[in-house]
C-alpha cells in the first residue's frame, strides 16, 4: 500500500497522539494570546540576569542544528555525486524545511517586537554574528523552498516548472551548503562574545567549528530518525542499507568533536573541575557520555550499527547528546556567571512543544498530499 | 575630544541625586528602583557600607554595539553609546553580551523596549554636562574630557595612596570605557566584575566575521570542484554500465 | 509618588546617615566631602502674596535623610529651578504640602508668617 492511502487510512480513526496534538494546540493558542498581550515577563522566566532561555537554546540552536541533515544530504547526493542516497533526500529536505519553519515561528514568539524582523534585511551590522545568522537563515530557509519545490510540482503535475527547478539543483545546493556552513557555526560564534560569563567547559574560542560538526553529527541523527517514525507512522521501511553507512559518516563526526572537545578542556585548563565534580562538570561528563561516548561505542559494533534497533537507538542518544549540549551552552554555561538558575516556565515549554508538535503535523499533512516517499513500483 | 565620566565612591554620600536627575533628564517614569532597570538608568547602592553608582560605562569598542543585528546601538564620536528604541527588535543580545551587565529589558510591555543611561547625550551634544554630573553635591560624579579625567583620576591616586585601591576602573576593562571608577575598597567589594578581558570584546567575533568571504570563496570552490570531479566519474560509471547492458 | 517620611524616621535616617558623613566618608586626611547644595531660594510671588518666601537646601536636607530623591524628581524638578507654587497645588499634596501638611511638618494653611515675609507692600 502506498504511503499517501496508510495516511488517509491513518486520519479516520482518532487516536492517542491526535488528543495530545489537540491539548498541545489548545494550549500553545491560550500561551501566544497571553506572550502578545502581556509582554515576555508575563510568559518566560527570562529575566535581565538571564535574558536568553529555552527559546533560543531549544528553538533557535537545536531547531537549526537538528535540520542540518539537509544540508549535508543534499551535498552527499548533489555534490559527492553520491545517488544512491536520493531516495532519502526529500524527506531530509521537507525535514529541514520545516524546522527551519519552526525556528522562525519560534523567533517570532521569543524577539521582544517580532514584528520588526524584516529590520536586519535594511538596517545592517556586519560586526554582529547575529546579522549574519539572520541573513544566512533567511536566504537558506529561501533555498530550502526551492530545493523542496520539485516535490510541490510534482504533486501538482506541473513537469515544466519542476525540471527547471531540478535543472538548478546543484547550484542551489552548493549555496545552500556555503549557507549552512556559516550559520550552522555562527550560531557557536554568538557565544564568543561572553568569555567572562561562558563557563570554561564550554567555551572556546574554536565553538563555531564544534558547532558544525557537532550540526552534521545531529543532522544525520535526525534523518535517521526521521527514517524510523516515517517507519512507524506511515509503514515506511527502514533504509538499512543507506542509513547504515550515514551512521558511519555520523561516527566520525561524533568522533572528530569529542576528540576536540576533550582537547580544548585539556589546553584550557578546565579538565581538572572534572576531578571533582560541581554541577556544570556533571553536566558536561553526562552530555558528552550520551552525544559521544554512547553512539559512538554503539555504532563501532557492527551488529548494532546493522540492526535497525541499534541504529535508531544509538542515533536517540546522539540526538538527545545535542540536544544537552546546546542547552548546556545557552543555559548551564551561563547560569554561573549569571548568579541565576533558569528553569523554563511551562508556557515556554509549550511553545517549544507546540512548534515540534507542528512540525510533526506539518510533516504528516506533507506526506499525505505530496509525493515526499519513493512509491513501490514506481521510479524517482 | 570624547567626554567622560569619573565616579569617586569615596565621594558618594548616596544622596540619590543623580538617580533623580536621570530620571528628569531622560523622562522616565517614577519610582526610582534598588537596582538599575529599563526604567531606571542609574542607582547609588550601598554595598557593605560604601556608596556606588550603577551605570553604563559607555566603552571605546563597545560589545552592545558589536551586537546588535540592526545597529539600533551606536557610539557617538563625542563618546555616549546610545540608542535607537525605534529599530530595536528586541532579539536582547546586548543583554546577553555586555561584560557589565548594563542593558535592561522592558519585560512588562507588549511593546519592550531597552533602557541604559545613554550619557546624557542630547544635553552633551548642547555642551552640558550630563544631568547626573550637575546635579551631585560633592563632586563624586565630574564630567569633562575624558583623558583629562583620568589624569585628574591619577592625581587623585598618587595623592592618596592610603585612600584609594591603586587602580582605576576603566582604562583597561573592555579595552577602556568612559566612565572611570576610584575606589576606597577592592573593586568585586563593590559588585564591580573584576573579570573583564582587557581586550575589546568585539575582537572576538570579528576575528571569525571577517574571514567569512574569503572562507566563501574558497568553500564555493573546493564544493564545486568535489561536484566536478565526482560528476565525471558518476558520468563514467553510467557510460560502462549502459555498454555492458548494450552487450 | 509616595515621599512623606515621618518626623522621627526623617530625624532618624539623619542621625544614621549623619554618623558616617561626618566620619570617615571622605576617606582617611580628606575629610567628609564638601556638600555643595543649590543656593537658598527666594519666591516672590503673585499680588495676592502676603510676602516673600524663602526657601533653604541647609535646613532640608538632613531632615531628608540627605536623601535628594525624598523631593526630587517626584515633587520638585532638580534640573530645573521651580519658579511657582501655589496654595492650590500645596493644599493637593503637591510641591512643599506633601509635607507640610501640619502632621510631618507645620502646616501651610494658616500663621501665614510661618512662610511668608510679611510687612510692606505685597
Amino acid at each position: 500500500m502506498s504511503t499517501a492511502v496508510a495516511v488517509r487510512r491513518m486520519a479516520r480513526h482518532v487516536g492517542f497522539w491526535e488528543a495530545v496534538f489537540a491539548v498541545i494546540v489548545l494550549l500553545f493558542a491560550g500561551v501566544t494570546v497571553l506572550r502578545f498581550t502581556q509582554g515576555l515577563g508575563a510568559v518566560t522566566n527570562l529575566s535581565d540576569k538571564f535574558p536568553w532561555g529555552l527559546w533560543i537554546g531549544f528553538d533557535v540552536l537545536c531547531g537549526v542544528g537538528l535540520a542540518a541533515g539537509a544540508f549535508t544530504l543534499t551535498a552527499i547526493v548533489h555534490i559527492f555525486n553520491l545517488h544512491r542516497f536520493e531516495p532519502i533526500v526529500r524527506p531530509t529536505v521537507l525535514t529541514g524545511f520545516l524546522g527551519y519553519l519552526m525556528v522562525i515561528i519560534g523567533l517570532l514568539f521569543d524577539l521582544g517586537q517580532p514584528w520588526r524582523i524584516w529590520h536586519a534585511l535594511v538596517f545592517w551590522n556586519p560586526h554582529s554574528v547575529m546579522f549574519e545568522v539572520a541573513w544566512c537563515v533567511m536566504l537558506y530557509t529561501a533555498i530550502l523552498a526551492l530545493e523542496f519545490s520539485p516535490v510541490v510540482f510534482e504533486g501538482l503535475r506541473l513537469e515544466r516548472p519542476r525540471r527547471i527547478m531540478r535543472s538548478v539543483a546543484t547550484p542551489l545546493v552548493i549555496i545552500g551548503v556555503i549557507l549552512s556552513t556559516l550559520h550552522q557555526s555562527s550560531l557557536g560564534s554568538l557565544y564568543l562574545i561572553v568569555p567572562s560569563k561562558l563557563h570554561p567547559l564550554w567555551y572556546t574560542p574554536l565553538l563555531p567549528y564544534l558547532f558544525l560538526i557537532s550540526a552534521i553529527g545531529a543532522g544525520i541523527g535526525m534523518t535517521i530518525l526521521e527514517s524510523y517514525l516515517s517507519e512507524r507512522a506511515f509503514g515506511r521501511r527502514l533504509e538499512m542499507d543507506l542509513l547504515e553507512p550515514l551512521a558511519r559518516g555520523m561516527v566520525v563526526a561524533l568522533g572528530v568533536y569529542g576528540l576536540v572537545r576533550v582537547i580544548v578542556i585539556w589546553k584550557n585548563g578546565a579538565v581538572a573541575m572534572l576531578l571533582h565534580p560541581g554541577y556544570e562538570a556533571r553536566m558536561f561528563l553526562l552530555e558528552m557520555l550520551v552525544g559521544v561516548v554512547l553512539p559512538v561505542g554503539l555504532l563501532l559494533i557492527e551488529r548494532v550499527r546493522t540492526n535497525p534497533t541499534g541504529l535508531v537507538v544509538a542515533a536517540v542518544f546522539a540526538v538527545l547528546g545535542f540536544v544537552m549540549n546546546r542547552l548546556n551552552v545557552s543555559v548551564t554555561g551561563m547560569e554561573g556567571a549569571a548568579g541565576v538558575q533558569y528553569v523554563p516556565s511551562w508556557m515556554e515549554v509549550t511553545v517549544s512543544l507546540g512548534l515540534v508538535a507542528l512540525g510533526f503535523a506539518l510533516f504528516a499533512v506533507a506526506v499525505r498530499y505530496l509525493p515526499i516517499f519513493p512509491e513501490p513500483g514506481h521510479g524517482e | 575630544m570624547s567626554v567622560g565620566l569619573l565616579f569617586d565612591s569615596t565621594r558618594c554620600i548616596g544622596c540619590g541625586a543623580c538617580s533623580a536627575a536621570c530620571k528628569e533628564a531622560n523622562g522616565l517614569p517614577l519610582p526610582i528602583e534598588e537596582h538599575t532597570t529599563a526604567y531606571t538608568w542609574t542607582v547609588v547602592e550601598n554595598v557593605g557600607g560604601v556608596n556606588v553608582r550603577r551605570l553604563c560605562f559607555h566603552c571605546d569598542q563597545p560589545t552592545c554595539v558589536s551586537v546588535c543585528p540592526v545597529a539600533a546601538l551606536q557610539k557617538t564620536p563625542e563618546g555616549p553609546v546610545v540608542y535607537a528604541a525605534d529599530r530595536c527588535i528586541g532579539c536582547r543580545y546586548c543583554i546577553m553580551a555586555c561584560p557589565f551587565g548594563v542593558p535592561k529589558y522592558q519585560w512588562d510591555r507588549p511593546i519592550p523596549v531597552v533602557g541604559k543611561c545613554i550619557l546624557c547625550a542630547g544635553r552633551v551634544a548642547q555642551g552640558l554636562p550630563t544631568a547626573c554630573a550637575a546635579v551631585c553635591p560633592t563632586g563624586a560624579t565630574l564630567f569633562g574630557d575624558r583623558d583629562t579625567l583620568l589624569h585628574q583620576a591619577r592625581a587623585r591616586l598618587a595623592a592618596g595612596p592610603d585612600t584609594y585601591v591603586d587602580h582605576v576602573y576603566g582604562v583597561t576593562e573592555a579595552g577602556g570605557t568612559a566612565l572611570l571608577v576610584l575606589s576606597g575598597v577592592p573593586f568585586e567589594k563593590l559588585g564591580m566584575k573584576t573579570d573583564v578581558p582587557r581586550q575589546p570584546l568585539p575582537l572576538l567575533t570579528w576575528q571569525v566575521l571577517s574571514k567569512i568571504p574569503s572562507f566563501v570563496g574558497v568553500w564555493a570552490t573546493f564544493l564545486f570542484g568535489v561536484h566536478w570531479i565526482t560528476k565525471r566519474r558518476e558520468e563514467v560509471s553510467a557510460y560502462e554500465a549502459q555498454r555492458e547492458h548494450e552487450r | 509618588m509616595d515621599t512623606s517620611i515621618s518626623r522621627a524616621r526623617c530625624l532618624f535616617i539623619a542621625t544614621v546617615l549623619a554618623t558616617p558623613l561626618a566620619g570617615s566618608a571622605g576617606g582617611a586626611g580628606e575629610g567628609p566631602p564638601e556638600l555643595r547644595l543649590p543656593p537658598d531660594v527666594t519666591y516672590q510671588g503673585v499680588e495676592t502674596s502676603p510676602g516673600p518666601v524663602r526657601f533653604s537646601h541647609t535646613t532640608h536636607v538632613p531632615l531628608a535623610g540627605t536623601r535628594c530623591v525624598a523631593c526630587h524628581p517626584g515633587l520638585f524638578a532638580i534640573l530645573q529651578p521651580t519658579r511657582h507654587i501655589t496654595h492650590e497645588e500645596m493644599n493637593a499634596g503637591k510641591k512643599c504640602g506633601a509635607c507640610h501638611d501640619g502632621i510631618q511638618a507645620s502646616t501651610v494653611q494658616d500663621a501665614c508668617d510661618h512662610c511668608h515675609r510679611m510687612g510692606g507692600g505685597s
